[in-house]
């Protein structure tokens, strides 16, 4: 499987690009997608799940133009959005059973086993007989889950699908994407938890301002980062200078001071070691390096 | 391709998602609860007059379950559909739905789908529960298809149409509330104002369309019925298709969009092609309807032989009739004729016509038949004319008099919609009345230029029937069934018109003292057989004497031998004419019947017993043999009275409407065995009829002329005051007031003729005439010269005057005293009173003393007032004479009526009752009628008068008129200048009445107003001559139920006051009068000063009275 994003923009009236010329190529496996708010993220999913045409520009899945063949690739989509409610009135097994068929499934027996192994598997089996809108929140983020994922998509784009879920849950979900991924699969995940990426993505995306700003494997966005991330020994007077000088990460509190990890290419006077960067240290160094630098070019 | 299987998924919980739904569920239950209280009530306990309509026919059980629920799930379909499109445009949701793969179509045909499923189960449901009833329900059938049709025919429509509606609107406007508003508005304005109206195009909810299934002969308009629905089925099915082109969600492919669009151009269009040949079928009609009066208007003046014999031989096939019809005509004309017209239904097609058995050519016109050539029929000769023709029945030519509005009046009862039909001929049944016109008759048929065109001719009418075998015939005469579906019926009597009936029919006889009663009906129909167990022997016995007394009543014979009822379909409907009182239900030998009596409560045996054990319940001494005989009394009177009066329900209350009885007998004794003819004075035979049918004041009219304002006699009579006889019988607008009319001139006449003749010895001298001319036409001219030789009487020079004068005698009356003195030995009422005839013209007053009882009981034939109970006089008055009037009566009169029958006066029917009558020991008892010097004088010198006729008096209004009111319901508003008395709901505006209680000189009316905070005001400007002190005076008016201490529904309260202003020279001062306190007529309401030329009296509507009356103001100097 392969989705190739050629040229796409999204411009909305009044003349604002959502995407700006956006150009990605997206393989197998889990794919990441990081951004700011109003980064264009959810507008190029939407595309992506053919809830939105592009202005301009094409989507070719498997080198089928997604403009030309909804037919085919909407039979290949699982997908989660963000805000994620259910119809008031549909039990959990009603509902799984209800997006089941939408997905193609008619053997009713097939279906049925289906739709009940998912429910195992997203640990809802027990609340099968429930109101759907009357789950936990995170029991409701499962649903959406199993929804997505039943009749096992090709494509199964999942928008912020850990907010709100507590670590057990968040582990439990990363841990059936990465099963998932295995297969001949694409997933896209869109999160502003880059720890959700680091540890599932094999490829990722940074959009910014609607226009591509990264693509790569997070390693890749990591080493970019490699010398530009320092462990800082500081008193409460430097930190606070430090403060105002560079992207701090994180503060850890120690004795007669503070340990500040900041983001930048010297750290000029202050008493601190350079460190191994992730990719949380590596989006920020990105963020605030690159991006300025194209702003100001 | 398109994918059943998403489009049963979405369905299959869209469904779920609605029947779990509260509101759905909670109306649901409603209509099942409300529907089976109504069908407990109707179908199992009898439910009066709409229970019976149900009942009658099994058709109406679902047809009346499936027309209730429609109306209701109507409106909560809005609500539902316009419910998902919302709930998906506010839930994300819908995203994980909408990238599916399917297609947009699939997604809103599935979510319809669901919608009209649970509509459906609920449908089904009621179907069911109706099922259960109907076969609960004792000796009613099943109509199975009906089930079905309705089912199809109703629900399916609607709900297709207000969903595709509904989606629609949500998509384009794309807020639910906007199109709440929008759709419950389109709703409301089609159930409560166009109803019916435009041909009932509007009515998409099928309320109006009529659609009862007839177990005789299924529906009568079919085809109508499918366009109609189909318009709505089509343009739903467009609206979905325009939503799915319309719906917010990428398509699955660019070329199913546009073939929704292409789907719902189409579909759209073809339900306005369907509402096209819908209206454009009654345009048609209409047209065609106008073409042919046009044709008879064109021709009505050419003379035509008379009928003598006519042998007529029908083959009944299953679609037409094949008819051979051989004429003997009589050139009775006094001039040769050269040229013969005929009138034969247009739908049916000469074969071959024939004059003395030659082919001779002819010319067809419409459904007239004219021949031009070859013919030549001089004074006193006789020839045979043969027609030969084949087809079906035009109904578009039947009553061709009757105003299109009137036409397509909704026809029924209750909720049940019945389509109106004027003949049938289908394989199992065949239906032919004269209307029908399916035998050739000489001359035109309904000519709006001259009333000429209606002569009826008395003719030895020979049938012959052949049908399929099992089917009987039935028609006039003494029936021979030669061999199976082979008739022949022999009469021994001249007819004026045949009828013809074929069907699967039974008999039920029952033979009477010279008069064969019975009964067809259509097979298993049977439902009254083992009604009249108790009285079983009798019933033979029991009906003959009825029919004795109703030809006593009347004074008139029965000639033939046989009274037959016969059950005829549903749909068959007929008019009352101008030119005779009778309409096509009565035939000579025949009241036809629709199917059971569906629309008359006491074909309801069963449940008329139930009723009678009520209503008797105190009466220990009732039988089931007098339960029975009051059953049979109240069938009996379906046929024996000539008015039928129901209640009519309104907001607040409601008023009895009174209507000419169709099936009323009269005609049997009248009208086909007698006929006065008349060629210059058309009308005349309908002025007899009239006469033999009236000879007393109608004492409910009169009453319900006072209580519920205008009775037809008194609109009859203002129509006079501004038109002539003549000019009325020509005004089809008039078709409404015409009986009245006939029967104020009718009165009229005969009045002048009684009083000249005397009463007496008029009846017998034309009864004995009318004896020695049945089954004749009688010539107004030997009419004439018998009057003239048997009372010295030139009645056509009275004639011309009588049917051209537009002059009307205008009266005013005295006071009427009653005292009681003491004459010989004995004591008596003296009444005394004064008239004057202040007009230019003769006049004639009727004088009746009622003696005994109370209003409206009088004997027989609703409540007429006559015999010895009643005293009549007759006052002949020159113009400008007034009369001194003064009678002596030896029982107390209860009340006198003063009929002036057509006057200026309005009402032109006076009432006063007598209360406590006083003795006066110096009065001199004296019975005169003297000619006066003085007139009746309203006013005395020093008294001044202004009435609320009079220019000087004034009234504030309130124009509170919904734009939407103005522009759809105009002609809800009253033609006539005079309401009724609405006693539950006055009106909040003032509103001119009528009432002899209340002061005037020709007219005697007030306004009269609802009770309310003073906002609006009546006031008198009287003129003042010379300054100085008044008394004031108000006339005042009781309404006659709080005089009776509370009676009459609406308002029996009578304490409350009058608020009067009187603008004097001492500013503006306050009066007030309680209302307990006042008299009816004039009330002092004080002394004051006047200097200026006029002075101001006012009242306000400010009072607790639930309703106040503005009459007349008087000023009495001092």
């Amino acid at each position: 499987m392969r989705i190739k994003i050629e040229n796409l923009n999204k411009i909305y009236k009044g003349g604002s690009y959502a995407l700006n010329n956006l150009n990605l190529e997206i393989p197998n496996g889990m794919f990441g997608l990081l951004g700011p708010n109003g980064a264009g993220k959810s507008t190029l999913m939407r595309i992506l799940v053919t809830l939105m045409k592009p202005s301009s520009g094409r989507v070719l899945v498997n080198g089928m133009d997604l403009a030309k063949h909804r037919r085919e690739i909407r039979s290949m989509l699982g997908y989660l959005p963000q805000d994620f409610s259910f119809f008031s009135k549909l039990k959990t097994y009603e509902f799984l059973d209800y997006a089941a068929r939408l997905a193609g499934m008619k053997n009713s027996a097939k279906r049925r086993t289906a739709v009940e192994q998912m429910l195992e598997e997203v640990g809802l089996f027990e609340a099968r007989d429930r109101n759907a809108n009357k789950l936990s929140g995170g029991m409701k983020r499962r649903l959406g889950i199993a929804q997505a994922l039943i009749n096992d998509p090709k494509i199964i784009i999942v928008d912020e699908p850990t907010t709100g879920l507590d670590p057990e849950e968040r582990i439990r979900f990363r841990n059936l994407l990465s099963t998932i991924s295995t297969r001949d699969v694409i997933i896209i995940l869109s999160t502003h938890i880059v720890g959700d990426i680091s540890s599932t993505c094999d490829n990722m995306a940074l959009l910014n301002k609607g226009k591509l700003a990264f693509a790569g494997s997070p390693g890749e966005l990591v080493k970019e980062a490699e010398g530009n991330v320092w462990l800082i020994k500081a008193t409460e007077k430097e930190y606070l200078e430090i403060n105002e000088k560079y992207p701090v990460i994180s503060t850890i509190p120690v004795d007669g001071g503070w340990e500040v990890q900041v983001v930048a290419g010297d750290i000029n006077g202050y008493y601190g070691e350079q460190i191994r960067p992730n990719l949380e240290h590596a989006y920020v160094h990105f963020m605030e390096n690159r991006l300025n630098q194209w702003s100001n070019v | 391709m398109i994918s059943f299987h998403n489009i049963l998924s979405i369905a299959k919980y869209e469904r779920k998602t609605l029947l779990r739904s509260w509101f759905f569920r909670i109306f649901g239950i409603l209509s099942l609860v409300v529907l089976f209280g109504m069908n407990f009530g109707m179908i199992i306990e009898g439910g009066g007059g709409e229970g019976w309509a149900i009942r009658s026919i099994p058709g109406a059980i679902p047809y009346f379950n499936l027309l209730i629920l429609n109306v209701a799930q109507a409106i909560i379909a809005v609500f539902l559909a316009s419910d998902f499109l919302k709930r998906d445009k506010k839930l994300d949701t819908t995203e994980v739905i909408y990238m599916r793969s399917m297609t947009n179509g699939e997604y809103v045909v599935g979510k319809t789908w669901g919608n009209l499923q649970v509509f459906l189960v609920l449908n089904v449901l009621v179907v069911i529960m109706a099922l259960i009833f109907n076969l609960l329900a004792k000796g009613i059938g099943i109509s199975w298809i009906s089930y079905a049709i309705y089912l199809v025919a109703i629900s399916v429509p609607t709900l297709v149409f207000i969903m595709g509606l509904s989606f629609l609107l949500m998509s384009v406007i794309r807020n639910q509330a906007i199109t709440f508003v929008l759709i419950l508005g389109y709703i409301g304005i089609t159930l409560f104002l166009l109803q019916a109206k435009f041909y009932y195009i509007f009515d998409y909810m099928a309320f109006n369309i009529p659609m009862l299934n007839s177990e005789i002969v299924g529906f009568g308009n079919l085809e109508t019925i499918i366009i109609h629905r189909g318009i709505y089925l089509s343009l739903g099915l467009g609206f979905i298709f325009m939503t799915i082109f319309l719906l917010k969600r990428l398509p699955q492919s660019e070329a199913t969009t546009w073939i929704s669009l292409v789907l719902s151009i189409v579909f759209i269009s073809g339900g306005g092609y369907l509402a096209y040949n819908h209206i454009n079928n009654f345009k048609i009609t209409e047209k065609f309807r106008a073409g042919a009066v046009g044709l008879n208007n064109k021709y009505v003046e050419v003379k035509n032989p008379s009928t003598l014999a006519q042998t007529i031989s029908v083959q009944h096939n299953p679609e037409t009739i094949e008819v051979t019809s051989e004429m003997t005509l009589l050139n009775e004309t006094g001039q040769p004729l050269d040229n013969l017209i005929f009138s034969l239904n247009d739908g049916l097609q000469i074969n071959s016509f024939k004059i003395n058995g030659n082919e001779t050519p002819f010319l067809r016109e419409k459904h007239l038949v004219m021949v031009n050539d070859k013919v030549s029929v001089n004074p006193g000769k006789e020839i045979k004319v043969q027609f030969s023709y084949a087809g079906k029945i035009n109904e578009a030519l039947c009553y061709l008099d009757i105003e299109e509005e009137v036409i397509q009046k909704k026809y029924g009862k209750f909720v049940i919609n019945v389509d109106k039909r004027y003949a049938f001929i289908t394989p199992d049944y065949l239906l032919l009345t004269p209307e029908a016109n399916w035998y050739p008759k000489t001359g035109v048929t309904y000519s709006s230029a001259n009333i000429a065109w209606h002569q009826p001719q008395f003719i030895d009418f020979n049938l012959e029937v052949k049908t399929r075998e099992g089917l009987k015939a039935i028609s006039q005469g003494e029936i021979k069934e030669m061999t199976a579906g082979h008739f022949t019926f022999e009469n021994k009597n001249a007819l004026t018109q045949l009828s013809l009936a074929v069907g699967n029919y039974k008999q039920k006889t029952l033979q009477g003292k010279n008069v064969e009663f019975s009964v067809w009906y259509i097979d298993g129909h049977d439902y009254f057989t083992n009604t009249f167990k108790e009285i079983n022997d009798t019933l033979s016995n029991v009906i003959n004497e009825r029919f004795e007394d109703f030809k006593r009543t009347y004074k008139l014979n029965y000639l033939s031998e046989r009274l037959t009822l016969v059950e005829v379909p549903a749909q068959f409907k007929t008019y009352k004419r101008a030119w005779a009182s009778m309409q096509e239900y009565v035939q000579p030998e025949q009241v036809l019947i629709p199917e059971k009596g569906f629309m008359i409560r006491a074909f309801d045996f069963e449940a008329q017993k139930k009723n009678v054990t009520r209503w008797g319940r105190g009466d220990n001494n009732m039988t089931p043999m007098d339960i029975e005989l009051r059953v049979l009394g109240e069938f009996i009177g379906t046929f024996t009275s000539e008015q039928e009066r129901n209640w009519q329900g309104g907001p607040g209350g409601g008023t009895q409407v009174v209507n000419l009885n169709p099936y009323f007998i009269f005609p049997l004794l009248y009208n086909f065995q007698n006929n006065i003819q008349s060629e210059k004075w058309p009308i005349t035979n309908r002025i007899f009829e009239a006469y033999l049918k009236n000879q007393v004041t109608d004492m409910r009219s009169v009453f319900m002329s006072n209580t519920q304002g205008q009775s037809a006699d008194e609109r009859a009579n203002i129509a006079l005051q501004d038109s002539t006889f003549q000019e009325i019988l020509a005004d089809p607008k008039q078709t409404g007031i015409i009986e009245n009319v006939i029967k104020l001139k009718g009165d009229v006449l005969f009045s002048m003729i009684e009083w000249k003749a005397g009463q007496e010895e008029f009846q017998a001298f034309l009864r004995e005439l009318l004896n020695e001319y049945s089954f004749k036409n009688i010539s107004f001219e030997i009419f004439s010269q018998k009057i003239h030789d048997n009372f010295n009487l030139e009645l056509i020079p009275l004639m011309d005057e009588w049917f051209k004068a537009k002059t009307l005698p205008g009266y005013l009356f005295s006071p009427i005293k009653a005292v009681k003195v003491k004459s010989e030995d004995k004591i008596q009422t003296m009444v005394t009173f004064k008239v004057t005839n202040f007009s230019d013209t003769d006049g004639l007053v009727k004088v009746s003393f009622r003696l005994g009882g109370g209003p409206g009981g009088g004997r027989g034939r609703g409540g007429g007032m006559g015999g010895s109970d009643v005293i009549n006089k007759l006052v002949y008055l020159k113009p400008k004479q007034t009369k001194d009037l003064s009678y002596l009566l030896s029982v107390d009169p209860r009340m006198v009526i003063l009929n002036t029958m057509t006057s200026k006066n309005i009402p032109q029917t006076m009432m006063s009752f007598f209360r406590e009558i006083e003795e006066d020991t110096k009065a001199i008892p004296a019975e005169f009628e003297r000619v006066s010097d003085t007139p009746v004088q309203m006013a005395l010198p020093n008294e001044t008068i202004v009435d609320n006729e009079d220019p000087r008096f004034a009234i504030t209004k309130n124009e509170k008129i919904s734009l939407l009111e103005k522009w759809i319901v105009k002609e809800k508003k009253s033609q006539s200048k005079y309401s009724g008395i609405n006693m539950w709901r006055p009106p909040t505006n003032w509103t001119a009445i009528t009432n002899s209680d209340f002061y005037g000189d020709y007219v005697r009316s007030a306004y009269y107003i609802k009770g309310g905070t003073g906002d609006l005001k009546a006031q008198w400007h009287i003129p003042v001559k010379i300054p100085g002190y008044f008394d004031v005076y108000v006339h005042m008016y009781k309404a006659r139920m709080f005089s009776r201490g509370g009676g009459g529904g609406g308002g029996g309260d009578d304490s409350g006051e009058y608020n009067f202003t009187i603008h004097g020279d001492e500013g503006a001062q306050e009066a007030v009068i309680d209302n307990k306190n006042a008299e009816n007529g004039w009330n002092h309401l004080g002394t004051y000063y006047f200097t200026s030329d006029t002075a101001l009296v006012e009242l306000s509507n400010k009072s607790k009275l639930k309703m106040i009356f503005a009459d007349a103001v008087k000023l009495v100097e001092q």
